[in-house]
């Protein structure tokens, strides 16, 4: 049987291409892979909290106070040894909890971003200072408006030390936030979380929380359905919606449209889970109590890691104010 | 425009905090005065929108795309200090629990974002949507001048709203080689003075993300508008 000839033809025009040139920049591309990303984050925090580690290991209303002090505390180091003890203090714990290699890959993009902010410092540019390694000589100073780049650019001792402080500080606190999510369970992180928060908070962050996942998956639905409705526009079809099948406009409209309508659902959903709370005797009076920290949720872990935190919080402190 | 951890010193930082507590306090209050006992399903799903507006990528002309807060748009919609809460809420839960903008910074991210942003582009929305201009074709009873008005102030009141919070994490950047340096003269936080922050975040807000920022909110109220009326407020 021969292939019927609209199978062997090539799409002419794809409904929601922005560019030819760079088609991975396609906007629902862009949204596809922040929902996927999100979802998939998720998933992993689920199955690395679940494996054998140290902070696997530990309660995690003590864990979130005890990092929150760490980051703190990081925060006041002045000296790039200072916080060298942080990230070695981080890789330790991404170690002993079996979540090095899962860190190492959710940091690269941060370690990337941070480089490329860091770096400039190191100029004499952003930061003066004594000169390290030149690496351009003009005859003489220019002004660009009120700009003036002066005749040497060099690298200054100040602010290679500034930029990689910098970097430092922002790859260990980073490393802490990553291995709090990444060793704790979503919802019991969720949980703890709230347990800090007044009144109603608790019971806005943990429903919050909930529905971000459904109406992540709606936002996912949204650009399938869009995909698989224009996978073969014909550019003369499209093009009577005014301005052809690449511009901006009708994907302007369809993103218009579908956060108007997210919103809608957004409504229609609260007004049901209202309806859904008050048939089940819920009371609105702000007072959601939440569970206390008992003597008997603490562990012998748990009291360990307390006082190892102490330790190295005490230490860590006393040695900035030095 | 989230603020990471490690950029901004213990005095910014700390005393962002110390601003942003008591608006939530108020904000509490002035939701628990304005909506009705409702409150909680209400502001849970608009915390749990305001998330998912930050994943949407807009096309704009020359292949461009970016991203908006929907601050303004979330306070045109369910009023400002519900928006306050709500916003605060989802930032926090991106800062928690998917690492995007810093735990210590949470304070400088909601009183950029979460506060400032969505006050200041409410408050335009409100005195542009109620102007009245002498003897001009915008004033007037007929609802499609009313609805004209307040497009173009929701628009404004967007740009305006983001380019605010924008100048403000400029600022609380850019001061910070005048708080912290060490011994030898260095940055200790973020190295860049306000002469470079200023510009290089400026620059991308007044002329991508603020236009952004306006067509989501004008787009998404046209569409409310047109499809669900009975959801706009005032």
């Amino acid at each position: 049987m021969a292939i019927p000839e609209w199978l062997t033809k090539q799409a002419s025009g794809v409904g929601y291409q922005v560019s030819d040139k760079k088609p991975e920049e396609r906007f629902l591309d862009k949204t596809l892979r922040h929902v996927v990303s999100f979802v998939e984050d998720t998933m992993f925090n689920e199955r690395t909290s679940s494996m054998k580690g140290l902070l696997q290991g530990i309660e995690p209303r003590i864990k979130i106070i005890s990092i929150f002090l760490f980051i703190v505390i990081l925060s006041f180091q002045k000296t790039v040894s200072g916080i060298v003890v942080f990230l070695v203090f981080a890789a330790l714990l991404a170690l002993l909890s079996g979540v090095p290699v899962i860190l190492l890959k959710r940091l690269t993009p941060a370690m990337v971003f941070t480089l490329l902010i860091a770096l400039p410092a190191a100029l004499n540019l952003i930061v003066d200072g004594e000169p390290m390694v030149m690496l351009h000589k003009f005859e003489k100073p220019h002004t660009f408006y009120q700009i003036t780049i002066p005749s040497h650019i060099f690298i200054t001792r100040q602010g290679a030390l500034s930029a990689l402080t910098l970097f430092l500080r922002v790859m260990a606190s980073v490393s802490l936030v990553f291995l709090l999510t990444l060793t704790t369970p979503p919802n019991r992180f969720i949980k703890a979380v709230s347990s800090f928060m007044p009144g109603a908070f608790k019971s806005i962050v943990s429903i919050s929380y909930r529905y971000i996942f459904f109406l992540t998956r709606k936002v996912e639905g949204f650009i399938m359905g869009f995909r698989a409705r224009n996978i073969s526009l014909p550019a003369s079809a499209s093009s009577a919606s005014g301005g052809g099948p690449h511009s901006s406009l009708i994907g302007q409209r369809w993103t218009a449209s579908r956060i108007g309508l997210l919103f809608s659902m957004s409504i229609r959903l609260s007004a049901e889970l209202e309806r859904a709370m008050e048939a089940r005797g819920y009371d609105y009076n702000f007072e959601v109590k939440s569970e206390r920290l008992k003597v008997s949720d603490i562990s012998r872990d748990d009291v360990l890691w307390i006082i190892f935190s102490i330790t190295i919080i005490g230490v860590m402190l006393w040695k900035s104010l030095m | 425009m989230h603020i990471p951890d490690g950029y901004l010193g213990p005095i910014t930082y700390g005393s962002l905090w110390a601003a942003v507590i008591p608006i939530w306090i108020y904000a509490s209050k002035k939701v628990k005065e304005l909506l009705k006992a409702s409150q909680v399903p209400l502001l849970a799903l608009s915390a749990a929108f305001s998330f998912v507006i930050m994943m949407f990528n807009v096309p704009l002309p020359g292949g461009t795309t970016g991203h908006a807060t929907g601050a303004t748009l979330i306070a045109i919609l369910i009023g400002p200090w519900p928006a306050v809460i709500a916003l605060s809420i989802a930032l926090i839960v991106q800062a928690l629990i998917f690492g995007d903008g810093g735990i210590t910074a949470i304070g400088a991210n909601c009183f950029n974002m979460g506060f400032a942003g969505v006050l200041a582009g409410y408050g335009i929305y409100r005195l542009i949507s109620k102007l009245k201009i002498k003897n001009s074709k915008f004033n007037g009873k007929n609802p499609d001048v009313k609805n004209t008005r307040q497009l173009i102030g929701a628009g404004i009141g967007a740009y305006a709203g983001i380019n605010l919070a924008a100048f403000l994490t400029a600022v609380e950047l850019g001061i910070q080689p005048l708080l912290h340096t060490g011994a030898d003269g260095r940055p200790l936080y973020s190295p860049f003075p306000l002469s470079i922050t200023i510009p290089a975040i400026m620059l991308e807000h007044l002329f991508l993300f603020g236009i952004v920022e306006a067509v989501v909110t004008v787009s998404v109220l046209l569409y409310i508008k047109k499809s669900h009326p009975e959801l706009i407020r005032g």
